[in-house]
């Protein structure tokens, strides 16, 4: 323990003299977030503000319009805010939805010297229909407004108004000029709204007013407008809805009807329910942004500066260093924490955050729920220790940087794929590591945290550690950090380059089918199956094959890299006598999984929409896209290109681990985890065993064909008597892997 | 006359070392090396780059396990007792590296309480490496500002910092200036009184030459030879060590070629 006191000091030290780790998990929280929440709350105010004051531009015709609802309109409009109005005759714009219109619109609300000078809808000035309202007045000067452009006399007439509509002063021509004169000449200024109002119907009671508004959305002030001009008609509509009734029923009996909804939860569960939505995440991003730098420094780091090798050499056991060191990365990863929540905590206190939005309550947040962190301290320790193995892996900084990657998705996507309200903590997720504790700080945040699951979760958490643990001395040894004597080639070894190459792109295929492919599928089904299956994933092999690493010299082999070997005919026919096993089986486990995990009722509705497709899809249309497609090209890059990467370097163990984990993670869906990720890790090792990836298609299309078609009741033979035993075939499926693969010319020694 | 078999110091019986590598299978890096170096004597592996000797210098000094054969510092075997063998040995790898943001004190500090130096002690024994290697002008400053010779002073410092009677310096003046190197040189040569225990590598005959008492001639992981200079001309029938050099890896390939 001494020891390790002793390098926690020393790597302390260090790190705090280490201008980058201490502003990364110091200053950067320190000032983050009271820069985040001003900045957004200022920026937020100051558009408000400005926009509310802006003076916005509206053309309006309001000549079809009754007299009465115009000067309401407008009087409602001049209460939003500073505007100024503008008399057309827009007589021409009938259809509201047609593109002549659309154009003519565009001519009226960006009139050019041309067109103004000889806009032929607008009328001459002055001559404005009877009972149109144009508010006037500018309080301050005591004396209209209104006052023609100094282009030519038909040019629209313009009269502005702020604040207050007194009446009707439109058309005099006695106002001074004013600065708009400038706009006269050249380029005239655009407009932002065109309102056009008409009305139907006979007596005023039953007469109808129409109001069309025309603007551009791509201009800020266009879209105030027309935000002010809606949130006028809707004062108005709703205070005449209102005179009606009152009118006709004397009173609304709808009135009592309207719920006034009171929230009986307390402040701080309230104000709990909404921190556990993100705070358990935010802990463990945190945690990884803080203690991967020590991490890298204290291993990786010193690995690089060739220091480990003179400290493997001090009389002291090699555990205590690497103890020494893991708490260095937890005191790091705490410290950023610590500054993390309380800079957070003081942005709140001081009323610098939006309290709503981020997990307050009225009077402010849960600060009594935050003991719940508590029961993550054993979780931070697992996961420092977690980047202790992975920084202790890698032979360089930079390495290790790469790794961080994959580890932040390894423990980030499972959090919150478990982080969904309908999955609440029983004992089983208690003791899935990082998982089980982000929903137990979830429910302690919530306020309903019961302490015997709360132990456990320690505890379980306590014992992952452990065994983490026990595993980083061995990261310590001298054969892994040296690579023994000075020897290159050795070291090179060390590198894995072609398995680390597996598994960097097997990232960069999930989250290019998360981000790129299932955004075209959204867009558009049928276009995102083809982009996926026939464009993307085909162009990830080809590049993941030729960019895989090669020893000196030697020729870069395309169809090798990709698996396209052939295999035996045994071990084809194998494949496809295990695919009835596999679908039954996957069948058993589904069900079994909704009991455990029971599904939640949006996704019962995806799988009505999917039945729907299914129902109304030919069979050749779900062949190719959902048997076919895939079995070609999900096993090209997976069994194929990522698999023949791997076996450079990884034992056959590790291969069908990163398949199994890849596959599941690329399906995006936790339902569907535990099922893809078997299916993966078959595939990898039939794949692996016959050195090809022509069985394991044959595998992913018999076994996808059999469950989608089956699903939509187009095999007839699923029914029949005898297919209940067809999942025996897979017995002597087995048994013909026991065929030795294929050898060919340059194969390494026997893989499984 | 000194019981011999008492007074050695470091001991090697066919020390081999395989690693294992995907790609070429099986790497022998060290294919049994007998050593025997006694107290108060400079001995030199001599080799040229890949010959074995840093991962020989790597086994005696415990950071590596041994495939096969033993090896034994100051009595005790490596593979036994490793923490026991670290306390008795002064190394210094071939890439020393420093921790940049520590102060030399601070370096010699920490290693020393490592060794379980403490208090009174530890600063006497830091205070005796000040003056020994006159850190003083630059003992305090952080160790990343310092000169290639000044870091070099600073390691050798920390390595001898415990008083080791076993001292193992992997190619200790390789990278170093003549003035900082020469000092180096001289260094060694001071241990020779003290009584200490000088294993070293380099791959520069002069160096071998003037400093050893004894030459141990390392080529493809095996020990061509090993004995004093003129031991090895009488050996040889050659006057340099240059030409010893050539000569016995010439005999070495021919043995080879022949086999």
């Amino acid at each position: 323990m001494k020891t390790s006191l002793d390098v926690l000091r020393v790597e302390l030290l260090q790190l705090a003299r280490d201008r980058r780790a201490l502003f990364s998990a110091i200053v950067l929280p320190a000032l983050l977030y009271p820069l985040l929440f001003w900045g957004t709350g200022a920026l937020q105010t100051v558009g408000e503000e400005t926009m509310a004051e802006r003076t916005v531009r509206a053309l309006v015709d309001l000549s079809r319009a009754d007299a009465e609802t115009a000067e309401a309109f407008l009087e409602g409009l001049v209460e939003q805010g500073p505007i100024t109005l503008t008399e057309v005759d827009a007589a021409g714009l009938l259809v509201p939805d047609d593109e002549d219109s659309r154009e003519t619109a565009r001519g009226l609300l960006r009139p050019t010297a041309q067109t103004a000078a000889g806009a032929s809808l607008s009328k001459p000035a002055g001559e404005s229909t009877a009972g149109l309202a144009i508010g006037s007045g500018d309080g301050s000067e005591g004396e209209p407004d209104d006052r023609p452009e100094d282009a030519p006399g038909d040019a629209p007439e313009e009269s502005s108004a702020e604040g207050s509509a007194e009446g009707s002063a439109e058309g005099s021509a006695e106002g001074p000029p004013g600065d708009d004169a400038a706009r006269g000449d050249g380029a005239l200024e655009p407009f932002d709204v065109l309102i056009v109002a008409s009305a139907d119907g006979g007596t005023p009671d039953l007469s109808r007013t129409t109001f069309d508004l025309w603007y551009d959305v791509k201009r800020d002030d266009a879209r105030e407008a027309m935000g002010r001009a809606r949130s006028a008609l809707r004062d108005l509509g709703e205070a005449r809805s209102a005179e009606r009734r009152e009118h006709l029923l004397g009173g609304d009996p709808g009135a009592g009807l309207s719920p006034l909804s009171t929230d009986v939860a307390s402040e701080a569960d309230a104000s709990g329910a909404r921190l556990g939505m993100w705070l358990p995440f935010v802990v463990l991003l945190v945690l990884i942004s803080g203690g991967a730098y020590a991490a890298l420094a204290v291993f990786a780091g010193e690995r690089e500066a060739g220091t480990l090798e003179t400290l493997l050499v001090q009389p002291v056991p090699h555990r205590s260093i690497a103890m020494g060191k893991l708490l260095t990365v937890f005191v790091a990863g705490c410290a950023t924490l610590a500054m993390n929540l309380g800079s957070l905590v003081v942005c709140a206190g001081s009323g610098l955050m939006d309290m709503g939005s981020i997990g307050g309550g009225a009077s402010g947040m849960a600060y009594g729920r935050l003991a719940a962190l508590v029961v993550e301290l054993p979780t931070c320790l697992l996961l420092c220790a977690v980047l202790c193995l992975v920084c202790g892996g890698a032979r360089t900084f930079r390495e290790g940087q790469l790794l961080i990657f994959p580890v932040t998705l390894l423990v980030v996507i499972p959090t919150a794929i478990v982080l969904r309200p309908e999955v609440s903590l029983t004992a089983l997720w208690a003791i899935v590591p990082f998982s089980g504790s982000a929903l137990a700080l979830r429910e302690g945040l919530e306020g309903d945290l019961k302490l015997p699951l709360a132990a456990l979760v320690m505890i379980s958490h306590l014992g992952w550690t452990w065994l983490a643990v026990a595993r980083l001395g061995q990261v310590l040894d001298a054969e892994r950090v040296l690579g023994g004597g000075g020897d290159r080639k050795s070291e090179a070894h060390l590198l894995q380059a072609g398995g680390r190459h597996g598994v960097r792109w097997g990232f960069v295929v999930v989250m290019g089918v998360y981000l790129i492919a299932m955004s075209v599928q959204r867009v558009d089904m049928d276009l995102g199956l083809w982009f996926t299956f026939w464009m993307m994933l085909p162009a990830l092999a080809v590049a993941i094959a030729w960019t895989a690493p090669r020893a000196q010299g030697e020729p870069r082999r395309l169809a090798a890299g990709l698996g396209l070997r052939l295999p035996r005919a045994s071990h084809a026919l194998g494949a496809l006598l295990i695919v009835p096993a596999l679908a039954r089986g996957a069948e058993h486990l589904l069900l079994w999984q909704s009991k455990v995990l029971p599904l939640p009722p949006g996704a019962a509705e995806g799988g009505i929409e999917l039945e729907a497709l299914m129902g109304s899809s030919s069979p050749m249309w779900l062949f190719f896209f959902f048997a076919l497609s895939p079995g070609i090209f999900e096993e090209l890059v997976f069994r194929g290109a990522l698999l023949n990467a791997m076996k450079r370097d990884f034992t056959w163990k590790r291969i069908v681990f990163w398949q199994a984990l890849y596959f599941a993670l690329v399906h995006a869906s936790i339902y569907r985890l535990l099922p893809t990720g078997i299916l993966g890790a078959l595939l990898a090792l039939i794949a692996l065993r016959s050195r090809s990836v022509l069985p394991a298609m044959l595998m992913h299309m018999g076994y996808n064909g059999l469950l989608v078609l089956g699903a939509a009741e187009h095999l007839a033979f699923t029914g029949e008597p005898w297919f209940e035993y067809a999942p025996w075939a897979a017995i002597p499926g087995l048994a013909l892997f026991l065929v030795p693969p294929r050898v060919q010319a340059g194969d390494s020694p026997a893989r499984p | 006359m000194t019981d011999l078999t008492s007074a050695i110091a470091i001991r090697a019986e066919g020390l081999a070392k395989t690693f294992h590598d995907p790609q070429r299978g099986v790497v022998e890096a060290v294919k049994g090396v007998d050593l025997d170096c006694r107290k108060g004597e400079i001995f030199g592996l001599l080799g040229p780059n890949g010959a074995g000797k840093t991962t020989t210098l790597r086994m005696l000094s415990t950071i590596l396990a041994p495939t096969s054969g033993r090896a034994l510092i100051d009595g005790i075997d490596v593979a036994e007792d490793p923490l026991e063998v670290r306390r008795r040995l002064g190394f210094l790898s071939g890439s020393t590296g420093l921790y940049p943001r520590l102060t030399g004190r601070e370096t010699l500090r920490y290693f020393g309480r490592l060794h379980g130096l403490e208090g009174d002690r530890l600063e006497a024994a830091i205070a005796r490496a000040f003056d020994a290697f006159d850190l003083h002008s630059f003992g305090d400053g952080r160790c990343e500002a310092l000169s290639t010779g000044q870091k070099q002073r600073v390691s050798i410092a920390r390595a001898v910092l415990h008083d080791p009677p076993v001292l193992i310096l992997d190619e200790p003046t390789t990278g170093l200036d003549i003035m900082a190197s020469s000092d180096m040189i001289q260094f060694i040569d001071s241990r020779r009184e003290a009584g200490t225990c000088v294993l070293f590598s380099t791959h520069i005959l002069s160096e071998a030459e003037r400093l050893c008492d004894r030459i141990g001639i390392v080529y493809d992981g095996r020990m061509l030879a090993g004995g004093s200079l003129d031991e090895l001309r009488a050996m040889t029938g050659k006057e340099w060590l240059e030409e010893i050099f050539r000569e016995l890896v010439q005999r070495a390939d021919a043995g080879e070629g022949a086999a």
